[in-house]
């Protein structure tokens, strides 16, 4: 590598975004004709150090050089007059325009003879792309082509890609590697955002790896493996003072089995998917975000329509409305990104909040305002909620708070299967514990638990057993007693599917509510899925 | 990174949005605005009428408290319209064919009171069936006027603002055309209907005006109680807050919507019943002037409390009658002086409004740091050396 000039040259970037710490003291490099990946897991702080690269943000601390001068990248258009072009996770184009269209806008000058040009780009790096077709009419992988020649055309010498593959088929993959082989033969340096370990061997030559916001380390793809690539990315184990309860588990609570729910752009989120739930057990689920677990949560509680069978103390619950799933105890709280949207109403009190779930259940046309007050209160001060009153928007509480409301309101409920999807996103150690120990309490008391999480170091201490997804299929279910972190990961990025190891073994319960005759009847009557 | 050669773009204006300012502050801010807006508009009426202030103030409270019940009754239908708009507009559906939807309403029970009028005697009880005919036909009109932007949007996603404007256009082309018919190609319009037999018309004890007062006071109160404290008017403010939580929590988006929508409509269908049956006895395109506008404007001032847009309603009334009389008076020939002092003072409203949710920092210490509004004038060469300084 020592022969190749350094085209990029990152020194202790730091960034934070409202105290909490994206990006600490990064350093990075990139030279010229190679293809440099990115790893880490999901909040490592890679899509933000990019995004200094491409001017969206500016770091707090640290120097960018480009080529060897200090660089000073206020806005997109300074990266690109600095050479470098971003392919974001969610395409920039204009869906009406045509590919040709969106290639050219913006461009200052001369556009004459710019279709043969980019005809030409295409023919160089091999993109198959009718620059006629408009973007709305384009598959998701023509549309990511369409972003690639863009920043070709605008004669970008570093491409930035994030999280390229994360939306492509297997096939739309190799043929992009291929691309970026072709880039590479043409001097150009790629960077490429990614946490797939395959890829990473497959196609880069050298690999960064960034773990919590902090610089780990570089290496040569040639000289490393996935493990040790695993090793780095999820670090060593964090000691952390969590308690698994030892609780002798019930019956299976909730049995699903063969699974298919699809995203809402009608491609596949979970696929073939069998587990179950026990009272008194925390399954905990992983798996890179985005890779079917929003859509299986709405097909559990009714929200999103599935094919498969999904039983509830062995009574298929298919076709129920998400009211009557309430009901009979199965209780769903998903924190998305932004904490708010899903499951609280930001600019109602508290006490509204609370009612979100219980105001149907008082006979008579009004809303019991009086008890959920009562409730509220005691609510705050079971959980300790920060609140100037219990009529104040929650959009005004912190994180902390506004997650202590939710999960607090789902255990009110008294359900007898929780669902929890991140409930301690954005949190702090101590708001954290808060959950967890309250999660616990409904452990005790034989509650059924799916933890949702990003964390692997919690769900390792916390869970019973973890169930690895990706890409919406189940690698496999393993008790964290009989596991590390390095084969979660490994799991997690699709290098070991133990689903393939050992066929059949994952996700059926043995003392089964229901007989395997009766899981075939279910199943014929899966035919015509539910509107 | 070398912080001299950081560029940093200030702008001239830094807002905040502010959490602290006690109520009586904010009041106070909206008092003196209005008081403001006032001094200014009686100046503009000085100016344009060449007259005394003090016989203009005269001609102005004169004007506008002449006749109380007609003052009450502007005030009423304003506040009406306006309790039109608020379910939907809780649910942040932007319905702004309430224009539309009373007129449907009255034109409806324009017809019917137009060919059931050997029907209907000028009273006893055939009069009263005449009544409710009119009265279900109006609202049954205007519900589905509010209520096909509502299913487009619910099942198709189209947008309710432009589909429920365009439905006004509509309306009005049907008035139009209903009144070519009715009088029979002769005139533009056929006038007062039934003004002979005043079959259909209903007459108020007390006051001409009392029975449409009344009605839309308790109008007001039934909305009040019905989004404060009923299920569904809860189950509207969620779905206008967050529509994934309403989805997460298991509720029927589609239902509440096209229900809010329904309550909207049969509000536009009562006054459109009121200006047919009471007021009016006629009706033409222009019936509803502005009011289903002026009804957003008032809902979004009063913050969507019931009893403040009572109030706004009011003072909106009493402006408007009192400038006319400024008007007449003065012999103005058109009405625009009114426009422009209702105008200047919603303007002021507004931004009182806006000093009150903001605090403005002017930012001018930062002179020796470049400022973007003064990048534009800088010369070429002057740009070049600042480019140089950079690198």
């Amino acid at each position: 590598m020592e022969e190749k000039r350094i085209v990029i040259e990152l020194k202790n970037i730091s960034k934070s975004f409202k105290g909490i710490q994206a990006n600490k003291n990064i350093n990075l490099k990139l030279y010229e004709g190679e293809i440099l990946s990115i790893l880490g897991e999901n909040g490592s702080g890679k899509t933000t150090l990019m995004n200094m690269l491409s001017g969206i943000y500016q770091p707090e601390e640290g120097e960018i050089f480009i080529n060897g001068e200090l660089a000073n990248i206020h806005s997109p258009k300074d990266s690109f007059d600095y050479g470098i072009g971003m392919v974001h996770q969610h395409f920039k184009l204009v869906d009406v325009f045509s590919a040709y269209e969106n290639i050219v806008l913006g461009i200052k000058g001369n556009i004459r003879n710019a279709y043969g040009e980019i005809q030409n780009i295409c023919d160089k790096y091999g993109f198959e792309l009718d620059l006629k077709k408009r973007i709305h009419e384009m598959s998701v992988s023509e549309k990511q082509t369409v972003e690639i020649v863009k920043v070709l055309y605008r004669n970008a010498k570093i491409l930035i890609l994030d999280e390229p593959t994360a939306v492509l088929t297997p096939q739309e993959i190799d043929k992009l590697f291929n691309v970026m082989r072709k880039m590479r033969e043409d001097n150009k340096s790629i960077i490429i955002i990614t946490h797939k370990l395959n890829e990473v061997m497959a196609i880069s030559d050298r690999v960064s790896i960034l773990r919590k916001g902090e610089y780990i380390t570089s290496l040569n793809t040639k000289d490393t493996n996935p493990k040790e690539l695993t090793e780095y990315m999820v670090g060593k184990k964090v000691d952390l003072k969590l308690e698994r309860l030892r609780i002798q588990a019930t019956a299976p609570t909730l049995e699903i089995r063969g699974l298919h729910v699809l995203k809402d752009d009608k491609t596949v989120a979970i696929d073939d998917l069998d587990f179950y739930l026990r009272g008194g057990q925390i399954l905990g689920v992983a798996g890179i975000a985005g890779c079917g677990q929003k859509e299986m949560c709405e097909a559990i509680v009714g929200l999103r329509n599935y094919e498969g069978s999904i039983t509830h103390f062995g009574k298929s619950i298919k076709g129920y409305s998400p009211e009557k799933i309430k009901e009979i105890g199965i209780s769903m709280s998903f924190i998305p990104e932004d904490r708010l949207g899903l499951g609280l109403a930001p600019n109602l009190s508290i006490t509204d909040n609370l009612l979100l779930k219980t105001y149907r259940q008082n006979k008579g046309p009004f809303v019991d305002r009086k008890s959920a007050r009562d409730y509220a209160n005691d609510l705050i001060e079971r959980y300790g909620v920060v609140t100037p009153s219990t009529e104040t928007p929650v959009k005004n509480l912190s994180g902390g708070n506004i997650q202590k409301i939710l999960v607090g309101r789902e255990i009110g409920l008294k359900p007898n299967v929780i669902i929890t999807a991140y409930p301690v996103r954005g949190l702090d150690i101590n708001s954290s514990y808060m959950i967890y120990d309250i999660l616990n309490e409904e452990k005790a008391k034989n509650t059924a638990i799916l933890f949702i999480g990003e964390d692997l170091d919690v769900l390792m201490t916390f869970c019973d057993k973890i169930m690895v997804l990706c890409h919406g299929k189940n690698m496999g279910i393993v008790h964290t007693k009989n596991t590390n972190k390095e084969e979660i990961g490994l799991m997690m990025t699709g290098a070991k599917n133990l689903t393939e190891e050992k066929p059949g073994k994952f996700g059926i319960a043995e003392d089964s509510n229901l007989s395997s005759k009766e899981w075939e009847e279910l199943k014929k009557e899966d035919v015509t899925p539910n509107e | 990174m070398n912080k001299e050669n950081k560029k940093v773009h200030t702008p001239l204006f830094t807002t905040f949005k502010r959490f602290d300012m006690p109520k009586w502050q904010g009041i106070l801010i909206r008092v003196g605005a209005i008081a403001i807006s006032i001094i200014i508009s009686l100046i503009i009426a000085m100016i344009v009428c060449q007259g005394k202030p003090i016989d203009i103030a005269k001609f102005f409270f004169e004007g506008a408290t002449i006749r109380p019940w007609k003052l009450f009754l502007d005030a009423a239908i304003l506040l009406g319209f306006g309790m039109a708009i608020l379910p939907a507009f809780k649910m942040r559906y932007w319905n702004m064919g309430a224009n539309g939807q009373v007129l449907v309403g009255s034109l409806v029970s324009i017809i019917i009171m137009f060919y059931l009028k050997d029907f209907g005697m000028k009273s006893g009880f055939n009069n009263f069936l005449l009544l409710v005919f009119m009265f279900a036909g109006s609202l049954l009109a205007s519900i589905i006027w509010a209520v096909i932007p509502a299913i487009f949007k619910t099942f198709f996603g189209t947008n309710e603002t432009l589909f429920t404007l365009m439905m006004n256009y509509i309306a009005s082309a049907l008035v139009a055309y209903v009144n070519y018919v009715l009088a029979k190609g002769a005139k533009e319009s056929p006038g007062v209907i039934n003004m002979d037999t005043q079959t259909g018309w209903l007459h108020s004890p007390i006051n001409e005006y009392f029975i449409p007062i009344v009605v839309i006071i308790l109008v007001a109160v039934f909305i009040h109680i019905y989004m404060t404290k009923t299920k569904h008017g809860y189950e509207a403010i969620v779905l206008g807050d967050s529509i994934n939580t309403a989805r997460y929590v298991g509720m029927n988006t589609k239902k509440i919507m096209i229900r809010t929508l329904i309550l909207s409509g049969a509000i536009c269908g009562i006054i459109g019943f009121l200006f047919t049956s009471v007021i009016n006895h006629s009706i033409n395109t222009t019936t509803c002037g502005s009011l289903g506008f002026t009804a957003v404007l008032i809902a979004w001032l009063s913050n969507f409390n019931p009893l403040i847009m009572a109030l706004v309603s009011f003072a909106l009334a009493f402006l408007t009658l009192g400038t006319s009389k400024i008007t007449a008076s003065y012999q103005l020939g058109s009405n625009n002086l009114s426009s422009v002092i209702i105008g200047l003072i919603f303007f002021s409203i507004l931004i009182s409004e806006f000093f009150i949710r903001y605090k403005v920092k002017i930012n001018i210490k930062r002179k020796e740091k470049e400022e973007p509004q003064k990048v534009e004038k800088v010369e070429p060469q002057e740009i070049e050396t600042v480019k140089e300084e950079v690198k």
